[in-house]
């Protein structure tokens, strides 16, 4: 992976080593200025084996989070990456006619590539230029029976294959393409596999003139020229002859100078002198005076100057300069051979009112390029980018919980390591160390922790992830293989990442703890954590004032005469060296403004400032976070008033609280309309989850904590009679009760995963309705067949007829459609740049008998699906878009596609009605002038399962004016007679039809094999938030075993008034169910709230979604996560139980 | 014989655990009736605690017999020896030894809940538990939220709760000033001539001493005096 969350990965890593070695630094000049802390820290460390196990294995899990997340980007990263470049090889760039994406044959004469080459013979950039033609083509192996229908055809120039690397025979000898007689060929494995063909078979190719023997000369090795996917190799002048093209090609492929993957850093240079080699010197001499009139000057300067900062501003602005020149430069060519800068140009001349000299002016730019050429690896190697980038991104959102509890155990235990040292620290202050040197000794002791555990859980959480990829399905859904592989670099990000914000909380958390009683801690008295008020804000302010004006009062005393200490007077304790008085400074600053902290106001003006810079910019993130934060504050400020009305300490917090966390917990559970009604439409993404859930967490787990009394007066109502349990069950609610926030934290760990398991079970649960309505996806046929355009069959049911095993009477209806590639944009929207976007022509038998259903739609032209459809049918304009066309508030896909077409008339959870809007469409090359369709409806997202590419879905009407050619249709969509099974027809359509080439897809089947990888995705998200299962269960494990340590003496007691040792295990197992049990809860309850709030919200794009909590799913969560809870327990259980009462009574 | 409900005879304990086995208890013969109150005193390290655990069947003997009420607890098992403890002895520690989550009154009626008692009559025995050792009005106050001299009547009427046969304080007034050990022991003598409860008191205190009928006097490990 090269990025992370869109930052470079190096500049990451160097940066997060910077920061480290500032840490380091700083660490380090406080341990040389007191050696002795360090000695305390360190240590502390061998005295107690098993704890230091489990802080190392507490302060590890952040590294683990963040490498598994970079491993599995890393793996499916190189695994794309590998597939890109397995079926690409040496290629770097192809040269295609310009209207080769509208059709797999557009050929050119070779001599092009002649010219190519003979140009670019002496540059250094580029070792081959190879001419060949590339067919899909149906192959038959008769010997074997088998076919496969859509088989990729190179026949390619046998001369000139060096540098497009060796093709090589499954036993490692080299063969080559000059070795090849007349009519023979290589196959490459996945053909051989397919074909069951070996050395010597005899195979059929068929062509669209007609079928031709081909003999298998060797079979060889995927990669290089052979590729991956069925392929076969050939010599040019078979595939010249054998698709009767003499001297003609409709590719040339480029290889750039270095290995497959060395050769894509020449790519950009070596596209733009391509481009420039095929730039058409008429078409670049006539549009180079067409806009060099001085109106088009200005006006292109101007469009330049208006673009935002970045590299297409600054190449729009060369354009502008090279317009200065007399003559058409080689820049001025290469950068109008730029569809972007073209379009750019383009729209400039609309906006300045002349849209026909626009279209004029597309046109022209077009031909400007004789072919297009497409720097086809690096775009290949930019989706692996983006959809390993956004696959990490996801892993790290949810691993964020995980990071976000291993933070809490980190807590926990620093917490739990306070306890165990009261009395020892409060020694060490009365002894005269001041509170700051035992955050010292805590820190010294935790960097120790940190840094081994940082590289354990680096390397763990690498194992992890090479674990977790075996999750990802190995389907044609996913589209490459899985190799396992890590980036060094990643286990630098991981290891800094982790060690960075172990090293915060360890740092915070010791802050934290060290605050002691000398006078309790040292007579080893319960903590009465002291709510004495604060000093006045004078008090406070003149310590700052005074710890600031320090120095200065140290020079005028250094000046004054020295008073020489006599016998019993107290030599100065400050130093006053510069860091000590920075950190004094900003104590006291912090002195003078916490207590405001503590009143609530300033949080309720942050939270409202955040909030209405949330709405102005309609950032979710700030709106959401900016009303958190006021009732936050709010509760704090209702908190300070019940104590100025002296309303008794426990009770003024649970009043507040209780009443700010409900707020909170309302707040987040409000329907999403709602927040959209007041706060206008807001734009948010995965981040907004982990806020969701961090939130609705805490506000719980402060209302629960809040208001323990009510929960153990509740159970012993319930529970309290139960027998001679009931001594059992009460002090085991009683001391998690008690012991408020290490509960607290515990509750936190475990409701947090949880409420992650529980979005996740319920939201892949809701894919089920896939499979209810099947139709909703597949139209109601079930099977659908595509045929090469080559092959296309002229009448289909014709050709059926001569079909054995199919009658015509068996298909009760055959619907006909072609997908085209196009450009289309908005007269109504702000971006008026034009986007790719998928038309699909269908014919009236689809318009007729299809049942998609529609997600929006202007009711004006109908109020049933049916009746859109048909309203299609009788007017030609009228189209439907698909929903992937649309924004949507929850993109819960990866980004797969670069930039295309999002409309800007709605989004997809639009309650509203839809009304009709105009959309742009013209060819990809903007050769022809644009013509424009009415949207009336837009179809049900369950249409876009089985490919979510934009679409436009209208008459076959539209298929003249997109291309100069007629184009055919080329998918067939089959609705079967009942009775009928759908494999069989499809096996039958497949041989009948083999002259056609034709691939017959069973829709039942293709959307099984969807969910099954839906499943599979899901699987692996949930064991990766097992880790953070793991630490939950953890830190009760860890709790567990103080409990046994601080509780010795009571247990003693407790034995020796009658508790069977039995009874104690029990009461320890009880008392860590009650903290799992209650956390799974209150888990299960948020995560279903903000569950059903998400399904509400996707119920205005899938009409019938449901919201339903899978039971089984939810059953497996409890009871695994109650069970290990229990298992960890089990141990120190075990050990209370064993606690001899005649010692355990006799020590403190 | 049936008037001893405490009968010991022989009774030999070593410490092991320590780098020379400590012979704490050796070759001890203890008898005391019921309805007695008994002051075990000696210096500190003597064997008192150790002997006090043994009787109580909390820690086991090398060798020796030790009968409570005509049951020899060598007999018993160890869930039959808290089941037991349950349901005939009580408890008083110098350290107090509440449940520090539990309130008062909730303290109080944990023998009661163990011994089988059902939970509202538990509540209303404890309720008058605590009200007989004068702390009606603070049965709901957490240990924490109680006074020293308070924790340890508390203490009592835990160990009262049952109506056990007998009670053991090890050092009930040791971490009292002697106002509040004042309390307790009147609380203790009154309580033992109301209900004839045997106590038996591990003291170090003279005036603690004085009260009992009876002052059994150790010294290393061997009961000097059985006093009269
Ligand atoms: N677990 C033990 N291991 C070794 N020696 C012990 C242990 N418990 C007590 N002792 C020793 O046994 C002797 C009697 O102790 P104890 O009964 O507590 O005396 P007392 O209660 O009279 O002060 C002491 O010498 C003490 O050190
Ligand atoms: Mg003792």
């Amino acid at each position: 992976m090269q990025t992370l969350f869109g930052l470079p990965m190096g500049g990451l890593a160097v940066g997060l080593a910077a920061a480290l070695a500032l840490l380091a630094l700083g660490v380090l000049v406080l341990a040389w200025r007191h050696p002795i802390l360090v000695k305390i820290g360190v240590r502390n460390i061998p005295r107690r084996r098993t704890q230091s196990v489990l802080i190392v294995f507490g302060l590890m899990l952040s590294a683990t989070i963040i490498a598994a997340s970079l491993g599995v980007g890393d793996t499916v990263n190189y695994s794309i990456r590998r597939s890109g470049i397995e079926t690409l090889g040496h290629s770097d760039e192809w040269v295609r006619s310009r209207e080769s994406r509208l059709f797999a044959s557009d050929y050119f004469p070779v001599d092009r590539a002649r010219e190519i080459e003979s140009a670019l013979r002496d540059n250094p950039l580029v070792d081959g230029v190879l001419p060949q033609i590339r067919e899909v083509s149906p192959v038959i192996n008769p010997a074997a029976i088998r076919t496969i229908p859509r088989t990729a055809i190179a026949a390619i120039d046998p001369d000139r294959t060096a540098g497009f690397g060796n093709t090589r025979t499954s036993d490692g000898k080299a063969v080559s393409i000059s070795d090849l007689g007349r009519g023979e060929v290589l196959l490459n494995e996945d053909a051989q596999e397919e074909l069951d063909a070996g050395p010597g078979a005899r195979l059929i190719l068929v062509t669209p003139t007609g079928r031709h023997e081909i003999s298998v000369r060797a079979v060889v090795r995927n990669g290089n020229l052979a590729g991956s996917s069925p392929r076969v190799l050939m010599s040019l002048a078979d595939g010249q002859g054998m698709f009767a093209r003499t001297d003609q090609v409709n590719r040339i492929d480029i290889s750039n100078a270095g290995d497959a993957f060395a050769g894509n850093q020449h790519s950009e240079e070596v596209t733009s002198t391509l481009r420039l080699l095929l730039a058409d010197p008429v078409a670049a001499e006539r549009l180079h005076s067409v806009l060099g009139t001085p109106r088009n000057r200005a006006m292109v300067r101007a469009a330049a100057e208006s673009e935002p900062p970045g590299r297409l501003q600054s190449r729009f602005l060369r354009l502008a300069e090279t317009l200065e020149a007399p003559r058409p430069s080689d820049e001025f060519k290469s950068l109008l051979s730029d569809t972007e800068i073209a379009g750019l140009v383009g729209l400039a001349l609309e906006r300045d009112g002349r849209a026909a000299e626009a279209v004029e002016f597309s046109a022209l730019a077009a031909q400007l390029r004789l072919l297009s050429v497409d720097d086809i690896k690096s775009n290949a190697l930019q989706d692996a980018e983006r959809v390993s980038d956004g696959v990490t991104r996801l892993f790290l959102v949810f691993g964020s919980f995980s990071i976000i509890v291993g933070m809490l155990l980190i807590f926990l235990i620093f917490v739990l390591l306070a306890a165990a040292r009261r009395t020892e620290m409060g020694i060490t202050r009365a002894v005269g160390a001041r509170r700051r040197q035992l955050v010292q000794v805590f820190v010294f002791e935790g960097v120790v922790y940190a840094v081994g555990a940082a590289a354990l859980g680096t390397v763990i959480g690498l194992l992890a992830s090479q674990l977790l990829v075996s999750f990802i399905p190995q389907s044609d859904q996913i589209g490459f293989r899985v190799v396992r592989h890590f980036e060094p670099r990643s286990a630098a990000v991981a290891f800094c990442l982790g060690l960075v914000l172990t090293l915060a909380t360890v740092a915070v958390s010791a802050y934290r703890v060290s605050r002691v009683n000398v006078v309790s801690a040292i007579r080893g008295l319960e903590d009465e954590t002291s709510h004495a008020s604060a000093p006045a804000f004078g008090g406070r302010f003149s310590r700052l004032v005074a710890a600031a004006g320090e120095p200065a009062v140290r020079i005028f005393r250094r000046s004054a005469p020295r008073p020489t200490p006599s016998g019993g007077e107290p030599t100065p304790v400050r130093k006053g060296r510069p860091l000590r008085w920075a950190g004094t400074v900003v104590s006291a600053f912090w002195g003078v403004i916490y207590p405001f902290f503590r009143q609530g106001w300033p949080l309720i003006i942050l939270g409202a400032y955040m909030t209405v810079q949330g709405t102005a910019s309609a950032q979710a993130f700030g709106v959401r976070a900016g009303v958190s934060l006021t009732i936050i504050g709010a509760g704090l400020t209702l908190r300070w008033v019940l104590e100025r009305l002296n309303v008794g300490y426990p009770k003024r917090g649970r009043i507040a609280f209780t009443a700010a966390g409900l707020l909170l917990i309302l707040f987040w559970s409000m329907p999403f309309q709602w927040l959209f009604e007041i706060f206008g439409e807001l734009e948010g993404g995965t981040e907004m989850f982990v806020l969701a859930g961090v939130t609705m967490v805490s506000a719980a787990v402060w209302v629960v904590m809040y208001n323990t009394s009510l929960f153990v007066w509740a159970a012993n109502r319930t529970l309290g009679r139960i027998g001679r349990m009931t001594p059992v069950l009460r002090t085991a609610i009683a001391y998690p009760m008690a012991a408020r926030f290490r509960t607290g934290l515990t509750l936190a760990m475990f409701a947090l995963i949880i409420f992650t398991l529980m979005v996740i079970a319920i939201l892949t649960n809701t894919s089920q309705i896939a499979f209810e309505r099947p139709h909703r996806v597949t139209g109601g046929y079930e099977i659908t067949a595509s045929v090469p355009v080559d092959l296309a069959v002229p009448d289909i049911n014709a050709a059926l007829s001569g079909v054995p095993g199919v009658s015509g009477d068996d298909f009760l209806a055959i619907a006909g459609s072609t997908y085209i590639p196009a450009r289309a944009r908005e007269p109504a929207a702000k971006v008026q740049l034009w986007q790719p976007i998928s038309v699909r022509a269908v014919d009236e038998v689809f318009l007729e008998t299809n049942r998609l259903e529609l997600a929006h739609y202007d009711p004006s032209y109908g109020r049933t699906p049916r009746e859109i459809w048909d309203a299609l049918r009788s007017d030609p304009d009228l189209a439907v878009l698909s929903s992937s066309a649309l924004p949507a508030r929850f993109e819960q896909q990866i980004e797969i596609h670069g930039t295309r077409y999002q409309s800007s008339q709605l989004l997809r959870e639009a309650p509203e009605v839809m009304s009709a809007f105009v959309v742009e469409l013209r060819d990809p090359a903007g050769a022809r002038p644009p013509m424009t369709r009415t949207v009336i409806a837009v179809t049900d997202q369950l249409a876009d399962l089985l490919g979510d590419f934009p679409t436009l879905t209208t008459g076959t009407e539209i298929l003249g004016p997109l291309s100069a050619k007629p184009i055919p249709i080329t998918n067939y969509h089959f609705r079967l007679r009942q009775g009928l099974n759908p494999v069989d027809v499809a096996d039958r359509l497949e041989t009948g039809l083999v002259e056609h080439g034709i691939e017959a897809n069973v829709n039942e089947r293709e959307l099984r094999e969807l969910l099954s990888v839906n499943n599979s995705l899901n699987q692996l998200f949930q064991s990766f938030m097992g880790l953070g299962l793991v630490v939950g269960v953890a830190a009760l494990g860890v709790l567990s075993f103080r409990a046994v340590v601080e509780r010795r003496q009571a247990i003693g007691m407790m034995k020796a008034i009658g508790f069977k040792p039995g009874m104690i295990a029990l009461g320890f197992l009880m008392e860590s169910s009650v903290v799992s049990l209650l956390g799974i809860l209150l888990g299960i309850g948020l995560g279903s709230l903000i569950s059903w709030n998400i399904v509400n919200e996707l119920k205005n794009q899938i009409e019938g979604l449901r919201f339903t909590v899978p039971w089984g799913n939810v059953a497996a969560i409890v009871s695994i996560a109650w069970g290990f809870s229990i298992i960890a327990t089990l141990w120190p259980a075990w050990q209370a139980s064993r606690i001899y009462a005649a010692e355990a009574l006799r020590y403190e | 014989m049936d008037e001893f409900i405490i009968h010991a005879r022989g009774v030999n304990k070593v410490y092991r655990s320590a780098s020379a086995p400590v012979h704490a208890l050796k070759d001890v013969g203890f008898d005391v009736k019921r309805g007695e109150m008994v002051a075990v005193m000696g210096p500190s390290g003597c064997g008192k605690t150790t002997l006090l655990n043994c009787l109580s069947g909390l820690d086991s003997v090398d060798s020796g017999e030790i009968t409570i009420a005509g049951q020899s607890l060598a007999a018993l098992s160890d869930d039959e020896l808290s089941e037991y403890r349950a349901r005939h002895m009580g408890f008083v520690f110098q350290t107090f030894n509440l449940l520090p989550v539990l309130s008062a009154v909730e303290n109080v009626e944990l023998p009661l809940l163990l011994a089988g008692v059902n939970p509202g009559r538990a509540r209303r025995i404890s309720r008058d538990r605590v009200a007989t050792v004068g702390l009606a009005d603070r049965e709901n106050h957490l240990p924490g939220e109680l006074s020293v001299g308070q924790r340890q009547r508390v203490a009592i009427a835990r160990a009262l709760a049952n109506d056990p046969a007998i009670v053991w304080a090890d050092e009930p007034t040791g971490n009292l000033d002697s106002e509040n050990e004042r309390d307790v022991m009147d609380l203790m003598c009154e309580l033992n001539k109301q209900k004839r409860q045997t106590f038996v008191i591990v003291t170090h205190s003279d005036s603690v001493g004085v009260r009992a009928h009876r002052i059994v006097r150790m010294r290393d490990g061997v009961i000097e005096d059985h006093g009269s």
